[in-house]
């Protein structure tokens, strides 16, 4: 056993206390980084030595970095991210559709009752002018409200679409960085502690991707992650991606989600996006609120048939019978709501008065009137103000619903997370344990040289 | 489990967070007093809030009709009262002339008496309310009776009324028919311009035979002052029972919008309470640190 043995040993011992002092200083000071990983030293004995009849250790070296990850913890974290931001996005829009729909400015149930009640004023005196007044101006909140709500309900599509759109070249963002992750891992030299951290990054940005949309992933032999959406379309594949696109807008302006090969061909994959913000995006703007504006429609539907049927059969104070009160279009019935231009040119043209069957005259504004209480729609229940109250409700449902979900998720979210941490997060009290036991190593180490310094001392005097 | 630094702070804060979020909105239902603040509340009861607040316009609404119908009901009351007196007035000049002891001279200048009664009745049936003839029947706008030079009296109105709502399943006469009170059975004008003829002519037996006429129109106007009476009480019923309803449909609806202000202010003491706590508890960690320990 030799002297420069003994030193070789020690400096080995040096070198290995050092590098682990540099990796639990690097856990401690990304002990707020999001994602990390605790790293630790791997350490191993040197190869051993044949001497004579003896087998000798060498020391020990540093074998390489363990990253302290749990793939599985970190796959199921991924999925409840898919989960939660699409949630997420729902209750933030759900809280916005609950006041465009109760804005006290535009309120619908209001707007509907002053108008009848106006028709009520002017069926206490039939021929009045100042009646009259009274219904045209109430007549023209309730279309301009109508028309609003409609017009704001739209634009929020048009905004979710936007949106779909940022989401979108986000996600390509993220695929493009992923594979260029994969190529860097790929080439890098394996084991080493800044390898673990782009692995860290890689793995921050799959959570983030499937935030985004539901995605699958796995490692090959290479260390390369491979990641496909829901619907079996590659997003990454080694160092290479293909991206998403926006479709081909309807007529409405709004488009769906596509896959664009590598062959340049477009898959429209909205029906299999399984989770996250983009099928959030889509719910909102295709479910919820179409069934929205198709009920704000059938409601201006049902007012405008059912006064126009009625005034239809009047008398103006002109004579004049079978004009409109509202103006009749063939479809979008919210969307263009207003008076009838026989109305809006002229005051007199408002029918008050109507013949019967009999020729009696009738007071038609009376039977306007009474339609407020008419059970029109949901097949003979509601009235006009029980299904504005009705849609109120359900919207109100739909909100709290998406509200609870979030919370849900929110929790649920908050338990893998501290699965993982528990895991891979960095203790303050372990690493400061780490250090003290690293220093003493290192200090035994150095103590090493020391001795083996005064050992070959010795033997230099000895022979002096 | 291990628990890292990153956990221990990520869950005090998440936790801060919610309960300031409960403090903040526990806050805004003391300001407001409203516990509905918005649907997702209580979608159910925001639901019939709406309802019950639109019900109490519709309420309101027909509150203005039973005051302009009362308004209406007065008018027809002191109407018909005026048309009595003078029907009164006319008995008693046909009892009075009807005497053998009245001369010629008298039965003329009763006759000009009665031609102003006449007159006077035509003015009556001519009551213009707000712009609406109220004797007219369905012809609002047209001046129903018409005073021929013979007084004759001509009717240009209808004999059917209006019909208006004072609830959801209730019509009643927006007007009274003048065709009904001055023409139907027993029609007022040409009893007098009879009466008037036969005491221009002098006759005393013509004169006494148009007390007969007379005593029947009074009975009729005596018939309808009665049902004037029932018109306006009817409508004060109405009233009343509008008000009554109002104000349990008043009292569901504050129920429901009403915040308990005593639940509230104590949810909130016990929300701060926590809150508090956990920013002590939160201090308190911040020294249990190994660095503290370590020279």
């Amino acid at each position: 056993m030799s002297i420069s043995s003994i030193l070789n040993i020690a400096k080995n011992a040096l070198i290995a206390s050092q590098t682990s002092l540099q990796i639990t200083a690097h856990n401690i000071s990304n002990v707020t980084t999001e994602g990390y990983s605790k790293q630790i030293p791997v350490y191993e004995p040197q190869p051993a030595v044949r001497l004579g009849n003896a087998v000798l250790g060498t020391g020990v070296f540093i074998k390489g970095v363990l990253r302290y990850v749990d793939s599985c913890l970190e796959k199921q974290l991924a999925e409840k991210r898919s989960e939660l931001e699409e949630s997420r996005i729902q209750e933030a829009f759900m809280a916005r559709i609950e006041n465009l729909i109760n804005d006290e400015n535009s309120n619908l149930s209001g707007a509907i009752t002053e108008f009848f009640t106006s028709w009520q004023e002017l069926s206490l005196n039939p021929y009045g002018i100042t009646e009259r007044e009274g219904v045209r101006i109430s007549g023209e909140n309730l279309a301009r409200t109508v028309r609003n709500l409609y017009g704001n309900l739209r634009r929020m599509q048009l905004e979710l679409n936007d949106r779909l759109r940022i989401e979108i070249s986000e996600v390509n963002r993220i695929i493009k960085e992923i594979a260029e992750l994969n190529r860097r891992i790929f080439e890098g030299s394996s084991g080493g502690s800044g390898f673990s951290d782009l692995m860290d990054k890689r793995q921050n940005l799959l959570r983030k991707l499937s935030g985004k949309l539901s995605i699958t992933y796995f490692e090959d032999s290479f260390g390369m992650i491979t990641v496909l959406t829901k619907g079996g379309s590659p997003l990454v594949d080694g160092g290479r991606f293909y991206e998403l696109e926006m479709g081909e807008p309807n007529e409405m302006g709004l488009s769906g989600v596509c896959w664009v090969s590598s062959s340049n061909t477009r898959t429209d994959i909205t029906s299999s996006l399984g989770g996250g913000s983009l099928l959030g995006i889509i719910k909102l703007r295709d479910e919820t609120l179409e069934g929205i504006l198709s009920d704000v429609d059938l409601l201006a539907k049902s007012i405008i048939e059912e006064v126009n049927s009625l005034h239809l059969t009047g008398l103006s104070l002109n004579g004049k019978t079978n004009l409109p009160f509202f103006k009749v279009s063939g479809k979008d019935y919210a969307n263009d709501m207003d008076l009838s231009p026989d109305i809006k040119s002229d005051l007199r043209n408002i029918a008050s008065i109507a013949l019967s069957e009999d020729g009696e005259e009738i007071n038609l504004a009376s039977k306007i009137s009474s339609l407020l209480s008419k059970k029109v729609l949901d097949e003979g229940r509601s009235s006009f103000v029980e299904y504005v109250a009705n849609l109120n409700g359900k919207l109100g449902q739909l909100s709290r619903h998406s509200k609870e979900v979030l919370e849900f998720n929110e929790s649920t979210y908050s338990i893998a997370e501290r699965q993982r941490e528990g895991v891979s997060g960095v203790s303050i009290d372990e690493e400061v344990t780490n250090l003290i036991r690293y220093q003493y190593a290192y200090q035994a180490a150095a103590r090493l040289f020391t001795v083996a310094d005064d050992l070959l001392r010795s033997i230099i005097e000895a022979v002096r | 489990m291990r628990i890292s630094d990153r956990l221990r702070y990520e869950f005090l804060r998440e936790n801060l967070i919610r309960l300031k979020a409960n403090i903040d909105k526990i806050q805004e239902t003391i300001a407001s007093g409203r516990r509905l603040l918005r649907p997702k509340d209580s979608p159910v009861d925001f639901s019939i809030s709406v309802e019950l607040e639109n019900d109490l316009r519709k309420k309101e609404s027909y509150e203005r009709t039973l005051e302009r119908l009362g308004m209406l009901g007065n008018y027809y009351d002191s109407s018909i009262s005026k048309i009595h007196d003078l029907l009164l007035r006319a008995k008693e000049i046909a009892i009075q002339q009807g005497s053998d002891t009245s001369d010629r001279s008298s039965r003329l200048s009763a006759s000009e008496e009665i031609k102003g009664i006449i007159e006077q009745l035509v003015s009556i049936g001519n009551t213009n309310l707000s712009g609406i003839y109220i004797f007219s029947g369905k012809n609002l706008l047209t001046t129903p009776f018409v005073l021929n030079e013979d007084y004759s009296v001509t009717y240009n109105g209808t004999m059917g009324v209006f019909k208006v709502k004072i609830d959801d399943d209730t019509e009643i006469d927006l007007t009274m028919s003048g065709f009904s009170i001055f023409l139907e059975g027993v029609d007022l004008f040409s009893v007098l311009k009879n009466f008037k003829e036969a005491l221009e002519k002098g006759n005393s037996e013509e004169i006494r035979a148009s007390i007969g006429p007379i005593d029947q129109a009074l009975e009729k106007i005596e018939t309808y002052l009665s049902k004037a009476g029932n018109y306006s009480s009817r409508i004060e019923r109405a009233k009343e029972i509008l008000e009554s309803r109002k104000t349990e449909t008043l009292e569901v609806l504050s129920n429901i919008r009403d915040a308990d202000l005593t639940r509230a202010i104590s949810d909130f003491q016990i929300m701060t309470l926590t809150y508090q706590s956990l920013l002590y508890s939160m201090a308190k960690m911040e020294n249990l640190n190994i660095l503290n320990y370590l020279r």
